[in-house]
């Protein structure tokens, strides 16, 4: 009987374990995989056919058909700057700077990957229809409610992605490293909640 | 006095070893301890190696345990070899492929190459205009834009590993300029990318993207 348990123990823990972290590798992924900028994390190799095992299980899993990183770049937010998830029911303010690009936009998406319905059919802003300050940098505000200029309609309850991609970046090697890529992304700062 | 100093600094020295000695011996009596030394070591590494095997074959088969890939995902009420464009953002209930850029229009071809090879003609009138090719699993091994072909059309021919000779000599036959594309499996994507300036380019550039087609050779 206590052989039994042990068995038994045995084959749910390493089931278990070998599962949850095949899971945490795919569906988060750590510091070999997965850039980490502030809040924005952008998976190395996804859309490469060389890409490790862990990117190409991510994008299947994703559903998404993405370019390589040498053609693009994506970086998503699921929590703000502070660390605390992004809700579609809370206002938020992005400041950031112009990427040298192709074309770069940013966009807001509910958890199954779907533009937040709005009246306006406004779910994103790109480098050309963004208005800048005179020193070159954006805001962008996120909020159920009408706000002044870059305003991204939101609506319903829930978690929030916020995808920024980058088309043919300029400099390639700038959002490689995190220094200089932390100067370019822009901040996300939670402003209340309803 | 150098013997008094001598004497305290062992005093202490033999203090600190004694705290150290029950410390471990404390250590040694605490349950997870015991429980290893009572022989489930070899239980624990063993979970740990199953584990790993467990981990490495779920990252290794999830490709083939995956239900619906993206290729079999577009093909849902569309036809192989023919070109789609996928419609802008608020007018979709569910998107076909989830995270899609809202101002950017798409236009895909899902592709058989099974029969024959596959042709794709595409206007590519903005720098930012690209064209990339996925297999099923989403590996993407081909992408061009209209910057780096330098001219705002583009003729491909996709082959198969088997189709690649016959493919060659059809292109040298043809006075176009074709771009001959080897795709590692016979079903694969053609995605075209329209990144808008704004939405008031929308119905210009659904337009444009009419423009493409995508067939058998």
């Amino acid at each position: 009987m206590r052989l039994l348990s042990k068995i038994l123990i045995f084959a749910i823990s390493s089931v278990g374990i070998g599962l949850l972290s095949a899971w945490y590798m795919i569906a988060v992924g750590s510091g070999i995989t997965v850039a980490t900028v502030g809040p924005w994390k952008s998976w190395y190799n996804e859309g490469s056919p060389d890409a490790d095992p862990y990117t190409r299980a991510h994008i299947i899993r994703s559903g998404r058909l993405p370019i390589t990183s040498t053609g693009a770049r994506y970086f998503n937010a699921t929590t703000d700057s502070a660390g605390d998830p992004l809700m579609v029911d809370c206002e938020y303010h992005l400041v950031g700077k112009s990427i040298e690009a192709l074309w770069w936009g940013i966009a807001v998406y509910d958890k199954t990957g779907r533009s937040l319905p709005n009246k306006l059919e406004r779910y994103g802003f790109n480098k050309d229809n963004l208005y800048y300050r005179d020193d070159g940098v954006y805001e962008v505000r996120i909020a159920q409610s009408a706000r002044s200029d870059n305003w991204l309609p939101s609506s319903g309850v829930g978690p929030m992605t916020i995808v920024l991609r980058i088309y043919r970046p300029k400099f390639p090697n700038e959002l490689s490293n995190a220094e200089s890529a932390a100067e370019l992304l822009p901040t996300i700062t939670k402003i209340s909640c309803s | 006095m150098q013997k008094l100093i001598n004497d305290t600094t062992f005093e202490a020295l033999r203090a600190k070893t004694i705290e150290h000695a029950d410390k471990v011996r404390k250590f040694s009596r605490t349950k997870p301890v015991r429980w290893l030394k009572a022989g489930n070591w070899v239980w624990l590494i063993g979970c740990l190696m199953v584990a790993g095997i467990v981990h490495i074959l779920a990252v290794f088969f999830l490709p083939s345990l995956a239900t619906e890939t993206v290729t079999q995902k577009l093909a849902e009420g569309t036809k192989a070899n023919r070109l789609y464009i996928i419609k802008p953002e608020g007018q979709l209930q569910k998107p076909i492929i989830p995270f899609l850029a809202p101002d950017v229009r798409y236009a895909f071809c899902h592709y058989d190459l099974s029969s024959r090879p596959l042709t794709v003609r595409a206007p590519l009138p903005h720098p930012s205009w690209s064209i990339a090719i996925s297999n099923s699993f989403g590996d993407n091994f081909y992408t061009i834009t209209s910057a780096e072909l330098k001219r705002p059309f583009v003729q491909l021919l996709i082959a198969s590993e088997r189709q690649y000779k016959t493919a060659e000599t059809a292109i040298a036959e043809s006075p176009d300029e074709i771009v001959i594309v080897k795709s590692p499996e016979d079903y694969g994507v053609v995605l075209i990318r329209a990144p808008l300036s704004s939405k008031s380019y929308e119905a210009s550039t659904t337009q444009v993207l009419r423009r493409a087609r995508c067939g058998p050779l």
